[in-house]
């Protein structure tokens, strides 16, 4: 089958003052329609760098510098500025963690939402209007019509994060990139919102890349999960065996730090040692080798690759080597 | 931690009554007072020494302006305040300046609750000097052993804030907060800002602070993960009020108000195996704080709610497991499930 999205080693580069930043590096991975990947990883470890590489909104210092971003069949990471404008809140749509970052403080939701379905579905204004308002009532916003009429500041967070969700679903994208779409919200918002996604996802086979630092919605919402260190990706597996079975001691460490709200009483975290190195330091060898509980001198010095555990499961450590060796 | 069974008999630390923190909506160039947002609207609870109280709820339901209130960052509209059994509320100038000492917050962002221009070093010693916790000579000395206690090198005095990660950033927080030996920190989101691996480390410096020190704490946070981890009992906190109140085990296992339910069942758990649990997704928003309806807070939100709900305001009651809810007791309808 193929995929409806493919990376195939990206390395996204950001000019500074002095000299040029590496800030994703090797990312590799498919996605197919109707289906979730979780992105998570630390802050900084680059997942929004790797989906503002996707939907080419880098800026002017960034930079695609290696790799394919293959969607359906079109390189994205060769594609010029004005196709992407057509590709962009048509094919593919973007949730952004600040729901401000996509809404227009001085023009009504109902202005923004029609110019946009407008723009990308060929509908009259009203057509567009009466879509709009269908697109708010699904996500549950209470008294939609009047809402047409406010401005953005007017609304609380959760019902302004419904708005841009209602916005990025309005064109059916077959891509949705969601930047932490809930991490600003309260647990009972969040838990309508990623509620609607499920079943947006169900009725259109939108393909959704979901990112966040938090494991619980990860769990909730992934069925393929990506684990990210440093501007890589340190493990990649379906999400019952990355919970189960997690391969990459980063990814043990991140499990073993979650105070968990299902266990008795839990008489000590188990935490990281240490912080994540910068893009301008990174460490020889393995980038986790300064905190990792299992180095070894070859940690110190070569740089693992992602090595393929089975056909659904990878992680980027040496002890998928060793462990093999040992059972050979 | 503190031994359940030994904590009825002992005075508590903190005690609160009926506090009530309002903020008044100003309006045009005359600052016209046009209403009040009732931020924090009657509540009540103790703190026993050693012990943790969670405070969890939603956005804007007044945990921060109870935590202000009681270090005096805000005024209390009414109710009393009972620090040490001295009235902290209505306390003359110099015995406040002694209570202030005893009671400390520390802040959720650690960005900005430290001054970028000043060095470690000072931002630590000043307070020191101010209070005169120990002699001139000695002030360096404890500000080396402060930074022992927050696991910091001894090194990083001379560094300025933005020099720091986020999680160390926040033990230079929790570093300032402890330099006048406080009886009692308030914790503001202390964890809520920072990556789950750096977040237990500072939940473990934590505890491990208040074994040695004997700490009291206030735990305000919306990370259930967290506050059930620190915390000794919870108060769960609706808009302006605390409406259920109990021991950590018992929130968890037992929860009796509608939306201390809805909160649990709403949290993600971090097991993929768990998630086709039954959730209980109560539907809206948060009502607006400055407009608030007679009745029930919750009872535009609320799946059980009855007409009695609608017109007269439910007490916290009860003495184990105080509820603030007219419907604790309607136990079948939760069992048909309530979705969204
Ligand atoms: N415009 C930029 N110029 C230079 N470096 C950048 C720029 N944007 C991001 N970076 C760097 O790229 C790396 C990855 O950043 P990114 O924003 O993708 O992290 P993230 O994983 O999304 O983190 P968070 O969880 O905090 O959102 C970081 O080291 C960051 O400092
Ligand atoms: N200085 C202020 N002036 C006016 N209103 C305020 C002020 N500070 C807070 N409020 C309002 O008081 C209410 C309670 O705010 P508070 O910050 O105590 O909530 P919170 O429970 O700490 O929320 P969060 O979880 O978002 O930190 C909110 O409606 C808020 O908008
Ligand atoms: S390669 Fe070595 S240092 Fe890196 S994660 Fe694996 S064991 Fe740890
Ligand atoms: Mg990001
Ligand atoms: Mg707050």
């Amino acid at each position: 089958m193929k995929h409806l999205l493919e990376v195939v080693n990206l390395q996204t580069a950001f000019q500074s003052e002095k000299s040029e930043i590496i800030a994703v590096d090797e990312i590799s991975f498919t996605l197919n329609a109707g289906e979730t990947l979780g992105i998570v990883g630390e802050s900084g470890c680059g997942k929004s760098i790797t989906s503002l590489s996707i939907i080419g909104l880098l800026g002017k210092k960034g930079r695609v510098k290696k790799g394919n971003i293959y969607f359906d069949n079109e390189d994205l990471a060769q594609t010029s500025e004005s196709d992407f404008r057509k590709i962009r809140g048509n094919q593919i749509s973007m949730i952004f963690q600040e729901p401000m970052t996509s809404l227009n403080p001085v023009f009504t939701i109902g202005n923004q939402m029609i110019e946009g379905i407008k723009l990308h579905m060929k509908l009259s204004t009203k057509e567009a209007r009466s879509y709009a308002i269908e697109m708010l009532e699904k996500v549950r916003i209470p008294r939609a019509e009047e809402v047409m009429k406010e401005y953005p500041h007017v609304l609380s967070g959760g019902m302004r994060q419904r708005v841009v969700i209602a916005m990025a679903l309005a064109c059916k994208p077959k891509l949705l990139i969601a930047d932490e779409p809930t991490t600003a919200l309260d647990v009972t918002i969040q838990a309508q919102i990623l509620e609607l996604m499920r079943n947006l996802k169900e009725e259109s086979e939108t393909a959704i890349m979901f990112i966040t630092h938090d494991l619980g919605v990860i769990a909730e919402m992934a069925d393929k999960v990506i684990v990210m260190y440093a501007g890589q990706i340190v493990e990649e597996a379906d999400v019952f065996t990355l919970f189960k079975n997690p391969k990459h001691p980063y990814t043990q460490g991140l499990m073993a730090s979650i105070p968990h709200i299902e266990y008795e009483e839990e008489e000590r975290l188990s935490s990281i040692p240490g912080t994540v190195p910068t893009p301008q330091n990174m460490p020889k060898g393995c980038r986790f080798h300064t905190r990792c509980p299992y180095v070894t001198e070859q940690c110190k010095q070569e740089r693992p690759d992602l090595f393929q555990i089975n056909d659904t499961h990878k992680s980027r450590c040496w002890l998928v080597k060793t462990e093999k060796h040992n059972k050979e | 931690m503190v031994d359940a069974f030994t904590v009825e008999n002992i005075a508590p630390l903190l005690r609160v009554e009926n506090l009530k923190t309002h903020y008044s909506i100003k309006k045009g160039v005359f600052s016209r007072n046009v209403g009040s947002i009732k931020a924090v609207d009657g509540v009540d609870f103790h703190i026993n020494p050693g012990e943790t109280l969670g405070l969890v709820g939603e956005s804007g339901c007044g945990k921060s302006t109870v935590g202000k209130t009681l270090v005096g960052l805000e005024r209390a509209t009414a109710g009393n305040v009972f620090f040490d059994n001295k009235d902290i509320l209505s306390g003359s100038g110099s015995e406040m300046k002694k209570v202030r000492r005893d009671l400390q917050i520390i802040f959720q962002d650690p960005y900005s609750s430290l001054n970028p221009r000043k060095r470690v070093k000072d931002i630590l010693e000043e307070p020191i000097r101010v209070h005169r916790i120990v002699e001139p000579q000695l002030v360096s000395k404890r500000v080396d052993e402060l930074l022992e206690l927050v696991g910091l090198p001894r090194a990083f005095k001379n560094r300025y804030p933005h020099e720091f990660s986020g999680g160390q950033r926040q033990r230079i927080g929790i570093a300032r907060a402890l330099s006048l030996n406080p009886k009692l920190i308030i914790c503001d989101e202390p964890v809520s800002a920072l990556d789950v691996s750096i977040q237990a480390q500072i939940l473990n410096l934590l505890k491990d602070l208040q074994k040695e020190l004997n700490l009291t704490f206030l735990f305000i946070a919306h990370g259930l993960g967290a506050v059930k981890y620190i915390s000794d009992r919870i108060a769960v906190m609706y808009l302006g009020k605390i409406v259920e109140i109990a021991k950590t085990e018992e929130i968890f296992m037992n929860p009796q108000h509608p939306y201390t339910k809805a909160l649990l069942s709403a949290y993600p758990i971090p097991n993929p195996e768990l998630r086709s649990k039954e959730r209980i997704i109560i539907s809206g928003d948060v009502p607006n704080p400055s407009n608030l309806q007679k009745g029930c807070n919750f009872y535009s939100r609320c799946p059980l709610a009855k007409s009695i709900c609608r017109d007269e305001e439910p007490l916290l009651k009860g003495e184990k497991h105080p509820v603030a809810c007219f419907a604790v007791n309607d136990e079948k309808k939760w069992n048909a499930g309530i979705r969204l």
